[in-house]
């Protein structure tokens, strides 16, 4: 019986294409990215052989494709929104709806490291050894970013339907 | 970023709202959480803003994974003996009400005219509207490298051309796209270039268009690729 190193592609592919949706905020672009990240899998000559490490390796190449598309685009800045008090937020403004818009206004590294941990499922280890970087980077980095993300989520003109009770 | 006792706090909160907290800091977090109700607070933003973002993950589209390169030789003979199907298959897609004169078919949009005789053995010429697509010109050069030249529209804008020459032979000159895919089957090799088709859309139709250019391949893979590749929204404008 052979070993099929890209065994696990299939399974990875919703969170890949999760992760690059939430990095380039279009669909049919993530579409692309997850494709041509599976390509350049399918052809590399050296292919991580456990499970956790060609799952990081296939970020990875998620990764650096999508920096170049957000590059090649030239991206606009991300908005700065103004800081937001965690303490006594309104939570009742974080929905599917508003959590999408905001998304989309973060810089690419708050967006990026919320797609690892919250989206990707990767542990703090995880992600700073894609990133090379850290785990207390991550640490304080997911905490920016999330906080970045209360910041756009309130700065957003969308509010939430209320939910009906009785 | 942990200088202010409260941004401390907010690191341990959002490690904690991750499960990665040791067990004894968790402990300590979670007798806090206790007893301090703006921290419970923020706990549980921070929690619920994780789950919408986890729950925001879109419905995942097709993907049709390359194929990785196989060392095998397809026999010639084989696609030759898929030669009488295909030519079939490939004259289907043309419109069978535009004007017939003995062997000769005018595509709907042109004068370019084939004449099914001097189809060279083993082209086959794919059928491709399953993906929207229409073949409307085929032309053929004998002794011309390519060989055969066809022409695919949808109704969107979108524009492939597939062209064969014989596998060794010279190479036909570079033909300007946004995409294209090349192979051989058959003796032969096709190129397939579009003009202004997203890129995951033209990738399902190469793969189509060279199953079906392929002998002993399953036909309904072929059409799943081209199926797949018509979803979504119109591939292409102008």
């Amino acid at each position: 019986m052979t070993h099929d190193p890209h065994a696990g592609l299939t399974a990875l592919l919703p969170r890949l294409f999760a992760f690059g949706l939430t990095m380039l905020g279009d669909a049919d672009a993530a579409r692309d990215l997850v494709q041509e990240a599976a390509a350049r899998a399918l052809a590399a000559t050296r292919v991580p052989d456990e499970a956790p490490a060609y799952r990081a390796w296939m970020f990875r190449i998620a990764r650096n494709a999508a920096l170049d598309e957000i590059r090649r685009k030239q991206q606009t800045v991300a908005a700065d929104h103004t800081p937001v008090d965690l303490w006594h937020y309104d939570d009742r403004r974080i929905a599917k709806i508003t959590v999408d818009q905001g998304l989309a206004t973060l810089a690419p590294p708050h967006r990026e490291i919320i797609s690892l941990i919250d989206i990707a499922g990767f542990s703090y280890g995880e992600a700073a050894e894609l990133l090379g970087v850290p785990a207390g980077t991550i640490m304080s980095r997911i905490a920016r970013a999330r906080s970045a993300l209360l910041a756009a989520i309130e700065a957003s003109s969308i509010q939430p339907l209320k939910s009906r009770h009785g | 970023m942990a200088d202010d006792p409260k941004d401390h706090d907010l690191l341990r909160l959002n490690a904690l709202v991750d499960g990665e907290l040791a067990p004894t800091e968790r402990a300590d977090v979670a007798a806090r959480l206790a007893v301090n109700r703006d921290l419970a607070r923020a706990y549980a933003t921070l929690a619920r803003l994780k789950a919408s973002v986890a729950e925001g993950v879109a419905e995942t589209p097709a993907f049709v994974l390359p194929k990785r390169r196989r060392y095998t030789i397809r026999r010639v003979a084989a696609a030759a003996a898929s030669l009488a199907a295909v030519i079939g298959l490939g004259l289907w897609a043309l419109d069978t009400h535009n004007a017939k004169r003995g062997d000769t078919v005018v595509s709907a949009e042109g004068p370019t005219a084939i004449t099914l005789a001097s189809l060279p053995a083993g082209t086959n010429i794919p059928r491709l509207d399953t993906a929207g697509l229409k073949l409307v010109g085929l032309t053929i050069g004998p002794g011309r490298v390519p060989l055969v030249t066809a022409t695919y529209r949808g109704p969107h804008g979108c524009r492939l051309d597939l062209r064969a020459w014989p596998a060794g032979a010279a190479e036909a000159p570079p033909l300007p796209g946004t995409a294209s895919a090349r192979w051989t089957a058959g003796g032969l090799t096709y190129e397939l270039t579009a003009h202004g088709m997203p890129k995951w859309r033209f990738a399902l139709i190469a793969e189509g268009a060279k199953e079906q250019t392929r002998s002993g391949t399953d036909p309904l893979r072929a059409e799943q690729r081209l199926r797949q590749a018509n979803n979504g929204p119109p591939p292409c404008v102008g």
